[in-house]
């Protein structure tokens, strides 16, 4: 391969000028054998041009690990220790069966690729958390950011909406800081919008406060920062300074704010999400998408099902759950809705969690952690839908084929929105660091 | 066994013990430890200091692990006392104290300290009138605002580095919420005009509050004229004091 298909295959996947030029630096200076490999491959495994369209992620995350036996690979002819007793239900998809209590779901299945082989050995909440959100093991020497703070670093602002949104905030995986903004400045961090999605706090001037003298503070706020030169510069007066500045811009963008306001859908439209937790960050996430932003986690907990499964995911009468019909209802009409409104194309969305759960039943009628076998759905942002990639063994135990890792996920989740995985970022204390490390793109979903 | 474990832990012989806490106040007070994260003393993650952590710890043990002397060493130390300025070299500098490493507020001592400058105290689910939100025990008392600025939620140890910090909500926060709003109606700005005080000493009054120092003779001649054409002198000064509370300079300790 010459240097310069090379080059120019990198610039279509988003590229800088600067780092074309550096590519052709190395060139000059010699690439080595290895290197060139390693561009040939990625070359290869370029998305085509349908796959590139993807502008901004939803990624419900399911926290705590949602059983893959009891939702999307069921295993009706398993032994009764192992098989769920929830019937399997056909989909629009011939011979895709998924569980009973997602019949809504069914019914967009032809939108959604079904990954059923997501495997990896992180049993903790933390651990297989971090894993999966940030494509990276964990480890001691280096928080690693976030999909959503790389995706908001890389993609940037597109208007005064925050680019990465955290509903209700970025504590997934028992507080782990999996999606947070790691390594990256903390600007880069999500928006948390609070527990009522509903009503985000804030964003109106106090009582007795009109518009305008807020803008009168908020200059009198910038001349007294500008007066005070007390305060050292460093990483977290400059985070600082961003955040005020995303407020800023946030505030005096009435279309900004409108999107966080609920208020604003027709009648109809929060029912058809549900009132749920799940729901209503659903429908936020997609105003929030449709006003400009990047990528927002809608989390929803409680799928650590160690004991009662089948009562508590299909019954709301069991406090904190119900969370099949939940979900069912809300990643549904999210899916459709973005189809009806010509969003989906551009919208890549995520369901998954930190990992399946043990297809053996424990003694208290729960499945506990199971990273070995886990699924994912893929709607939107140019994925195919109405197909199965992969296929877990006879007892839902490990993957029978075509296993993926969370790196490769990672990896295609970000190549999906336009961002080079293999791209090199620095650490604050100046250490070159590649997006990630491992990895290849799933060519199956495009 | 507490009896033992208490022994154990504070027997002059234990290496571990005072180490780590010298290291923690280390930390509370410097904005760093001496060994990072400080939950992680082990052979194969050096301190940066090693013989100043031994003296350290050894003073702590001959003092009878006397706390207020501990800190009382460290805060008459001239490392403590650095300024926060650099000096071009040394600007990158985040570990070897070459300058003092500026702080964010705790989310309790920003929420005392904005109450003690409105002069509005907080009121807090289940505590007698007057409790400080430094003397919360646990984080389970209900407060948004101590929420939003990033307590730790003791859900697991807040020690290791990227705690949450609030971010934008935060900033939101600050700029429209309860915490800094609801105290300058009938606060403290009020209170100094209906002192009769004249527009600059209210200024000074409130700087002195918020950031301990006077103002500058250009940021007097910014807010005096400020005050004086406001129609009202008392929005005005709550709008002061909103800012005052609000600059970088009143967020670190520098």
């Amino acid at each position: 391969m010459k240097p310069t298909s090379v080059s120019l295959a990198l610039r279509c996947d988003g590229v800088s000028r600067r780092d074309f030029l550096h590519l052709g630096l190395l060139t000059t200076f010699g690439l080595s054998v290895a290197d060139l490999f390693r561009l040939q491959a990625l070359g290869a495994d370029r998305p085509d041009s349908r796959s590139a369209r993807a502008t901004s992620c939803i990624l419900v995350w399911l926290d705590g690990g949602p059983s893959h036996l009891d939702t999307f690979d069921p295993k009706p002819d398993a032994p009764s220790e192992i098989r769920s007793p929830f019937n399997a239900i056909t989909t629009r998809v011939p011979g895709l069966n998924i569980c009973e209590h997602l019949p809504r779901t069914a019914q967009v299945m032809r939108d959604v690729a079904l990954i059923r082989s997501l495997t990896h050995e992180l049993g903790n909440h933390d651990t297989g958390t971090r894993f999966l959100l940030t494509g990276h093991r964990p480890t001691p020497a280096l928080e690693y950011p976030s999909l959503g703070s790389i995706v908001a670093r890389e993609r940037g602002f597109s208007s005064a909406v925050p680019p990465y949104v955290a509903i209700p905030s970025d504590a997934v995986g028992g507080q782990s800081n999996a999606a947070r903004a790691g390594y990256l400045p903390g600007a880069f961090a999500a928006f948390n919008v609070g527990n009522d999605p509903s009503r985000v706090r804030d964003l109106q001037p106090p009582e007795g406060v009109s518009f305008s003298r807020s803008e009168q503070r908020r200059e009198m706020l910038h001349k007294m920062d500008a007066f005070s030169q007390n305060v050292e510069e460093g990483p977290l007066t400059q985070n600082r300074d961003a955040f005020y500045e995303q407020a800023y811009r946030l505030l005096v963008s009435p279309e900004a704010k409108a999107a966080f306001d609920l208020s604003g859908e027709k009648p109809g439209a929060h029912e058809r999400y549900g009132h749920s937790r799940v729901g209503t960050g659903c429908l936020l996430a997609r105003r929030l998408i449709e006003a400009g932003s990047r990528f927002v986690t809608v989390v929803d907990t409680g799928w650590d099902t160690h004991q009662q499964i089948f009562k508590e995911l299909p019954d709301s009468r069991f406090a904190g759950s119900g969370k099949l019909p939940n979900l069912d209802r809300a990643y549904s009409a999210l899916v459709t809705d973005l189809r009806e409104r010509g969003l989906l194309d551009s919208t890549l969305v995520v369901l998954m969690g930190e990992f399946g759960r043990t297809p053996k039943l424990n003694a208290l009628g729960g499945r506990d952690h199971w990273p070995r076998a886990g699924f994912v759905c893929l709607a939107g942002g140019g994925v195919k839908g109405g197909r199965v990639i992969g296929a877990t063994n006879a007892f839902g135990e490990v993957p029978a084929d075509r296993p993926v890792s969370p790196p490769d996920l990672a990896f295609t989740i970000l190549r999906l929105l336009g961002v080079d995985p293999t791209k090199e970022l620095v650490t604050p204390s100046g250490r070159p660091v590649k997006i990630l490390n491992e990895g290849t793109f799933i060519p199956e979903l495009v | 066994p507490r009896i033992e474990l208490a022994a154990w832990l504070t027997a002059p012989d234990n290496p571990l013990f005072a180490r780590t806490l010298v290291n923690r106040v280390w930390r509370h007070l410097l904005g760093r430890g001496l060994v990072e994260p400080v939950d992680d003393l082990r052979s194969t993650n050096p301190s940066t200091h090693p013989a100043l952590l031994d003296a350290l710890a050894k003073d702590f043990v001959t003092n009878g692990y006397n706390l207020r002397q501990l800190i009382r060493t460290i805060v008459s130390s001239r490392t403590y006392q650095l300024t926060s300025r650099t000096r071009g070299l040394n600007r990158l500098d985040d570990r070897f104290y070459s300058h003092a490493f500026v702080k964010e507020l705790a989310a309790q001592i920003f929420a005392d300290t904005v109450a003690q400058v409105t002069g509005v105290a907080d009121q807090f689910d289940g505590y007698p009138e007057g409790t400080h939100a430094v003397q919360l025990i646990g984080s389970h008392t209900p407060s948004y605002a101590l929420d939003v600025l990033g307590r730790c939620p003791r859900a697991r140890s807040c020690d290791a580095p990227g705690g949450t910090g609030g971010g934008l909500a935060q900033a939101l926060h600050l700029i429209n919420g309860q915490t800094i709003n609801d105290k300058l109606r009938g606060g403290i700005a009020g209170q100094l005009l209906a002192r009769g005080l004249a527009d600059r000493d209210v200024i000074e009054e409130l700087y002195l509050r918020a950031l301990t120092r006077l103002p500058e003779p250009r940021e007097l001649a910014e807010w005096e004229p400020l005050l004086d054409r406001a129609t009202s002198t008392a929005e005005a000064a709550r709008d002061l004091l909103w800012t005052l509370l609000n600059s970088r300079e009143f967020a670190f300790n520098h």
